[in-house]
């Protein structure tokens, strides 16, 4: 290692010294020529360049060039539409006819369609891809993050930074109220639903990730593809001898924003207020900014925290050999204080063509990773949970720690100051509490593939996944406990919990497939038969350890090392497994690549549903009709492409939460008679044997188009209507349960998605754009139970038949009672109000404010998120710029509460305090209430001031590359050399005041709330490339 | 070559004809519902489970509906727990979470004893373990109807298991006067049934002395003093051993010291188990007064604060008058730094055990019952009776045996409204935070004008202007509606016809 390290670092050295030493000392010789196409007909704006150099120049309207080039060299002719070609120049001959052929690529490319790829050209349904050099020189931790509007019709959002955590994606909306809306991952053709596996990916090793929106191109994974399906192809071998690539990022991680809060003067001032209004006596300290110390909380909680990667591999071929190996560590560091996830992993590949028939390969890719989670969210008067909200609101005037090393609390340096007794100093709860996850994740897959006759391939492959998982929680004495009294110098023993998990899931999954594919002269047919089987388990046990004087528990405790004292006081396990199999067949027909047709059936059984349900048929048929292969049409020069797609499916979605939702099991209670505790059993609630699949119906129309060999165009409709399992309300009567699982609830998803691609500036500088835009429409169809709303229909988000997921009902701050007349004639809750009180709109003009006053202030999904993709070239720098946004929604400041209240407690928000009502005469900025409002309840009420909207535009990844010239590197033994600069994350417009607009998720039944999330960071890093 | 398609086609279709067996997986972990209750031990679960029902949810209703829309308790606001505040500012809505969850807790419990009287039916097992088990079945279902049939008035009547979940939308109000005959008919039928007392391990489960307290407090309800007199006298006949006063007015509420033989049914709850048997009430009457803890020995180890809920007014604690040896249970040592002045809780649900094992915080568990029916309270009704029937001299007898042990003296004019203002008022007193004086006042009539006196604030002592807003509220008024409880918003919403709501909701 230190010896390759060593090389690796002199060739970096020498790649330094040579950079700028470009100087060619070779004849020169002036060539001209023209560039046309197969047809003849010159091309415009073709770049010729000299191989090798910088030096190049564009062909003009006739496609005619002129170029200087030395002797013995060659020229590259690139147009974009064309494939490029090098000429080598002959010395004496001076003047050249190019002829460029046109790039099929763009329509041959191969797409991932499930069980099998077809040509671009040939698909008849509804999918997006996006490529590796779009994916891989991101600096994010998690494979998702990377997608961000890159896919139409794919909706990503972060509503947990945590590190490690997965992002939550949606393929066309939401189409569940209570199963999962998780699209299904497909990984090198094993189908999964755990979103880690695919978010633990390394980016490096991607090839191409495409996603399945419409019924008809998932229809093939029958019923788990109801939410549509993310299929990645990881990068394999490549041709010839072995070529080494290293890549390196490093950087930082920071919050995106701060929350404005009160500084020590305001806050003392506030409090003086509150004081002063609930008629307390005067508290020393606050006249005494001498004894302050002046504390940014924030500042403390959050950090600047490093992050770095690495990813090394190795690919080759050697004769009938085909290999591919790579490397990864990850270490990110988390914005919150003691939290990271740090990951390592390997993933290799080979396949070995046994004769001309056969040929078996093997890949298996383990990783390691280890989490420290902080549970961020909450409300700040718990002592686990709750670190945000605390963050903010615990007093600016005192100093995070005191003499001694203790931690600062209330309950023990601030007694008699009447500050909020439960807020715990928020570092003590993140240091003092370490929750880790360490977890081995193992995918293996072997296969063997035979073509005993030409166009048969006959595949047989055998999957299986293993997840470890090792969990650890300890929270030490010197955290405050439920007392407050616990700290550094006064270990609190009773503060003490602690406990243990372990998990195993073990699946297997065997997939066998045959593909033939036949031309009968202009015809050509592709059949696909195949059968899966799968077993999936998951197994936890977890050990909870008692935790009193008597019994210190030691592990993960500095102090105490005691491992002796610790006691099992209670524990749990849990055990469950599901079986699975589907048989499936697929049919692809093709007339003169003119005529597209294609169908599938599938028939899966599971054991998840309920006994006489069990088996589910789903299929599809799709075809296209290419235009501009038809004669009349391949006259026109500009119009590249024409194809109209159509679509129709069915498919399921088996994700229903439970493995055995359709049975009712048995709970235990506890009772005591004569002092001894005796248990029973009950049952949780009705067995429903019919309980079967959520089937997704879906309609989708597409257009492709290409103009100029240049732009190309896809517009998509669709119309998915989806039959949801719910847990249906009942009357509660019979005391079993007040819900029922069953299929119940019909939702709609409609939309448009539009993407447009082209080249804006295509000549040395190079200016390469894609937008794309997606607009959904989701609406409640219809309940069985006969409801005409799902969930609750007095509380903030509410779900109507016949309007969309999500709709927002809330009291209009109607802002200050000003004085007393004001509270006279005003209307109230429950007759409460003062003068500086919070007021809020009797929207039904009936007097009163009450729940009946909540009105519908809109929809927390937005009508419509986008992306736009930015590449910019010129000689060797390269610069990507994405943006991503959305409109039409709104999200809660959930935990805005914990902040709002401006009590002689706590501090406050700035925006609901600084400008506060002080008198009648001083009535403030209307929406900030007086401090010390003897009626605390009024600030508690889902309230209009807190609601935003989601809307936001983003620059997500902007990334600037340097490649060095070719001959330095040829100089010093590498094949390539790239330097980069990322940021991610780097700014976002959007009107919300918290961490991150991303933090209230995707919206829907009951989301669009930010609780306290662990917010999405900002990550800036420098990265360099090496392929030796 | 033909060889390699002819194993590959044996192995690719081989597994086709899986069998339908290998889909059928059941929990592996739990039992299920579809194969329970062969035998009179898993029966027998079954029914304790209906018990385990009682706690919590059930329990703490009984007791939050009692004592909060009353001059006892309230809601020390701090705590924003707004059903809490709603109930005692007449201000309760269909969507107030005490109600939904005794609704359904209530069903839970009738639904356990359904299933356990029909399965011990198919059992076919007769004698005194048929009687043993359904005896307290049928108990525990009418006791359950006799609670909802005074909070709610008509409530659906379901007499058995419902096997199809979508039958229950086929099920309305059932008219008061039919529960209240079914109460009475399957309380009689398990006088029969159960034993007087239980002992050792049998201690906590339903007695005929509970049967007939119950069936007494039944017909008082209904104004049938002469039955009611009569069950009264029954249980009064086996005063003795088993069954009489406590000297010590404390000892009652000891958690060292359940099911004394004052307890003639209590919900059963047990300090520091796992799992958690935990009385919710300790913490709910507990003050958590700006983070001071509660310390009634007074020796500074206390490091226990509660959560506000069930707070004692003050115009109740000056009810208490010095040399009432129940103050002993009334804590007023907590003085609120900001409002100056003493803050006075119940001890009755204060776990002394708490103080020995050293636990701390706002959740100390406490293992003190929820006492459904005791002694002095059959004493108290059986004088109620004997008034309204005009034996005042027997009647002011039995209320002196309470006010001495209280360490009172007892001079009450033989008046018929003395007598019964005097009976309400130690009522108060003596059973005060044990759920009865809503219930007290909805049956004597005299909801709504002492409830209006309380509000107007005329025995309002002289405290802190924040402290009065939270035990009297402002401006508050209580209307003839509120003498019943609304049913749960959701369950109206479910099934509108057949379940229509208390008028003023």
């Amino acid at each position: 290692m230190p010896k390759t390290l060593l090389l690796f670092l002199r060739r970096i050295a020498s790649v330094f010294l040579l950079i700028g030493i470009c100087a060619s000392s070779y004849a020169q010789q002036r060539v001209t020529g023209k560039v046309v196409d197969p047809a003849g007909d010159p091309i415009i704006g073709a770049g010729v360049m000299v191989a090798g150099t910088t030096i190049g120049v564009v062909t003009d309207i006739n496609g005619n060039f002129s170029i200087s080039a030395p002797s013995r060299s060659s020229l590259v002719v690139s147009c974009m539409g064309y494939l490029e070609q090098t000429v080598s120049i002959v010395p004496g001959q001076n003047a050249y006819t190019i002829v460029l052929n046109e790039d099929s690529m763009l329509l041959d490319e191969a797409v991932a369609i499930g069980y099998g790829n077809l040509p671009k050209r040939s698909v008849t349904t509804a999918v997006s891809t996006v490529k590796a050099e779009r994916i891989e020189k991101m600096p994010v931790g998690s494979l998702g993050e990377t997608l961000y509007g890159q896919l139409p019709g794919l909706y990503i959002l972060q509503s947990d930074g945590q590190p490690g955590a997965n992002v939550t994606m949606r393929i066309r909306g939401t189409g569940s109220l209570t199963a999962s809306s998780d699209p299904l991952f497909v990984i090198d053709g094993f189908p999964t639903n755990n979103a880690s596996l695919f978010s633990s990916l390394s980016a490096e090793d991607i090839a191409d990730v495409t996603i399945l929106k419409d019924a008809a191109s998932a229809a093939i994974y029958g019923s788990r593809a109801g939410n549509g399906v993310v299929l990645v192809t990881t990068k394999k071998s490549l041709q010839g001898a072995p070529k080494v690539s290293f890549t390196f990022q490093g950087g930082i991680s920071q919050p995106q924003r701060y929350i404005d809060v009160l500084n020590a003067a305001e806050f003392a001032q506030m409090i003086k207020d509150a004081r002063a209004a609930n008629g307390m006596p005067a508290l020393a300290i606050l006249d005494n900014p001498s004894q302050w110390h002046e504390t940014n909380w924030q500042k403390e909680f959050f950090r600047t925290a490093p992050f770095q990667r690495y990813n090394v591999s190795v690919r080759g071929t050697n004769n009938a050999v085909r290999y591919s190996i790579s490397a990864q560590y990850q270490d990110q560091q988390g914005i919150v204080q003691n939290s990271f996830n740090k990951r390592i992993g390997v993933k290799g590949d080979i396949q070995v063509d046994i004769n001309k028939y056969i040929t078996a390969g093997l890949s298996l890719a383990p990783t390691y990773s280890i989490q420290r989670r902080q549970n961020t969210a909450g409300g700040n008067t718990t002592y686990t949970t709750g670190t945000i909200a605390e963050a903010v609101t615990f007093p600016p005037i005192y100093s995070p720690y005191v003499e001694n090393g203790d931690y600062f609390q209330i309950m023990q340096h601030a007694v008699g100051t009447d500050f909020n007794s439960e807020l715990r100093n928020p570092l003590s709860k993140l240091l003092e509490v370490n929750d880790d996850y360490n977890t081995l994740q193992t995918l293996a897959n072997a296969f063997v593939q035979v073509t005993p006759i030409d166009g048969l391939v006959v595949k047989s492959e055998f999957n299986v996944t293993l997840t470890n998982l090792k969990h650890e929680y300890y929270r030490s004495p010197f955290s405050p406990g439920s007392s407050s009294m616990g700290n550094k110098s006064n270990p609190n023993l009773l503060a003490i919990d602690a406990y243990r998990g372990a998990g195993f899931n073990y699946n297997w999954y065997w997939s066998s497939t045959a593909t033939y594919t036949k031309n009968f002269g202009l015809h050509k047919l592709i059949a696909l038969l195949g059968y899966d089987l799968a077993y999936y388990s998951n197994y936890y046990v977890q050990q909870d350890d008692r935790t009193d004087a008597n019994y210190p528990v030691a592990y993960g405790n500095y102090n105490i090392k005691n491992v002796n004292g610790a006691y099992i006081w209670t524990g749990s396990s849990t055990n469950t497994e599901y079986d699975f199999d589907a048989m499936f067949a697929r049919l692809n027909y093709d007339y003169n690549n003119k005529y597209l047709l294609s169908a599938s059936i599938r028939r899966d059984r599971s054991s998840k549903f309920g006994p006489d349900n069990k088996a589910g048929v789903f299929w599809s048929v799709s075809g296209a009709w290419n235009i501009a292969e038809e004669p009349f049409v391949k006259r026109i020069d500009w119009l590249d492409v024409a194809k109209i797609r159509a679509s129709y499916g069915v498919t399921g979605n088996d994700n229903i939460g439970s493995y055995y939702a359709w049975t009712s099991t048995l709970n235990t209670s506890t009772y005591t008679f004569g002092g001894s505790a005796v248990t029973g059993y009950y049952p949780s609630g009705y067995s429903n044997r019919s309980l079967g699949w959520e089937t997704n119906k879906q309609v989708d129309v597409g257009l492709d188009f290409g103009f100029f060999k240049k732009l190309s165009l896809t517009i998509d409709w669709y119309r998915r209507v989806s039959d949801a399992v719910l847990s249906a309300s009942i009357p509660n009567l019979n005391g079993k349960s007040s819900t029922v699982t069953m299929n119940a609830g019909s939702i709609l998803n409609h939309g448009l998605e539009i993407a447009i691609s082209a080249p804006i500036i295509d000549r040395e500088f190079k200016w390469m754009s894609t937008f794309n835009i997606a607009f959904n429409r989701n609406k409640l169809l219809s309940l069985a139970t006969g409801n005409d709303y799902y969930g609750s229909v007095s509380g903030m988000v509410r779900n109507y038949v016949g309007r969309p997921l999500g709709d927002m009902y809330l009291y209009v701050n109607d802002g200050v009672f000003i004085d007393a007349d004001d509270v006279a004639k005003s209307a109230k809750f429950m007759g409460m109000g003062s003068p500086g009180d919070l007021k809020y709109a009797d929207t039904n003009n009936d007097g009163v404010v009450n729940t009946d006053d909540m009105v519908f202030c809109g929809n927390n999904m937005p009508k419509f998120n986008a992306g736009w993709m930015n590449t910019f070239t010129w000689r060797n720098w390269d610069l990507a710029l994405n943006f991503d946004g959305q409109y039409g929604g709104l999200m809660y400041w959930g935990f805005g509460y914990a902040a709002g209240l401006n009590r002689h407690m706590e501090n406050a928000f700035a925006i609901y305090s600084r400008n506060r009502w002080r008198s009648p005469s001083e009535p403030g900025d209307g929406i900030s209430q007086r401090a010390g409002s003897s009626n605390v309840m009024l600030a508690l009420f889902s309230q209009t001031r807190y609601l935003f909207k989601s809307d936001y535009l983003k620059l997500r990844n902007i990334t600037l590359g340097y490649t060095l010239p070719k001959q330095v590197c040829k100089a010093v033994g590498l094949s390539a050399v790239r330097f980069s600069a990322n940021a991610q994350n780097l700014f976002s417009l959007d009107e919300y005041p918290g961490y991150s607009i991303e933090a209230g998720g995707m919206g829907g039944a009951t989301g669009g709330t930010d609780g306290g999330t662990y917010p999405a960071v900002r990550t800036i890093t420098f990265g360099i490339n090496i392929n030796f | 070559m033909k060889k390699y398609i002819a194993i590959l086609f044996v192995v690719l279709f081989s597994l086709v004809s899986c069998k339908n067996s290998f889909f059928d997986l059941y929990p592996t972990d739990q039992m299920t519902a579809e194969n329970y209750m062969n035998d009179v031990e898993e029966v027998n679960t079954v029914l304790t489970a209906a018990y385990s029902a009682l706690k919590g949810d059930f329990g703490d209703a009984i007791v939050y509906i009692g004592d909060l829309p009353t001059d006892n308790a309230f809601d020390y606001k701090v705590n924003n727990w707004s059903d809490g505040i709603q109930l005692h500012e007449s201000s309760v809505t269909s969507q107030n979470g005490v109600f939904s969850k005794l609704w359904y807790a209530c069903y839970q419990i009738i639904n356990r004893c359904c299933m356990v009287e029909e399965a011990m039916d198919k059992l076919g097992v007769t004698g005194s373990t048929y009687n043993d088990i359904v005896g307290q079945a049928k108990f525990l279902r009418a006791y359950t109807y006799y609670v909802m049939v005074r909070v709610w008035g008509d409530v659906p009547l379901v007499k058995e298991d419902i096997k199809n979940y979508m039958d229950v939308f086929e099920y309305g109000r059932t008219p008061k006067a039919e529960v209240y005959a079914y109460i009475v008919s399957e309380l009689s039928a398990a006088v029969s049934m159960l034993p007087d007392f239980r002992y050792g391990g049998e201690k906590g489960r339903v007695t005929a002395t509970a049967c007939n307290a119950i069936l007494g407090d039944v017909y008082l309800t209904q104004g049938d003093y002469t039955k009611a007199k009569e069950y009264f006298q029954k249980v009064m006949a086996k005063e003795g051993a088993d069954l009489g006063l406590l000297d010590d007015y404390a000892k009652i509420f000891d958690s060292n010291n359940v099911n004394n033989k004052e307890i003639i049914f209590s919900i059963q709850y047990a300090h520091n188990q796992t799992p958690i048997q935990r009385n919710y009430l300790g913490p709910s009457t507990l003050g958590n007064i700006q983070g001071i803890f509660i310390d009634p020995i007074g020796d500074g180890r206390s490091k226990i604060f509660g959560i506000n809920s069930i707070m004692m007014t003050h115009e109740l604690e000056s009810k208490f008058v010095p040399g009432d040896k129940r103050r002993s249970v009334v804590y007023t040592k907590c003085i609120s730094p900001d409002y100056n002045c003493s803050i006075p809780m119940t001890l009755k649900y204060f776990d002394y055990q708490n103080i020995e094992d050293g636990n701390e915080g706002y959740m100390p568990d406490s293992g003190c019952h929820t006492i459904i029916s005791r002694y002095s309270d059959i004493i108290l009704k059986y004088a109620e009776c004997l008034a309204n029937e005009g034996n005042l001299t027997e009647a002011i007898k039995q209320l002196a045996r309470i006010r001495t042990r209280a360490g009172l003296e007892t001079n009450v004019p033989a008046d018929k409204a003395k007598v019964l203002e005097a009976i309400a008022d130690e009522r108060q007193l003596e059973l005060c935070i044990e759920g009865h004086r809503w219930f007290d006042l909805v049956r004597t009539g005299k909801l709504l004008s002492t409830m209006t006196t309380f509000y107007s604030r005329v025995n309002a002592p002289a405290v802190h202007a924040t402290i009065l807003q939270f035990e009297y509220g402002d401006n508050t008024a209580i209307d003839e509606h509120e003498l019943l409880y609304p049913i749960p918003y959701a369950q109206v919403e479910l099934n509108p016809t057949k379940l229509p709501q208390n008028p003023g909701y």
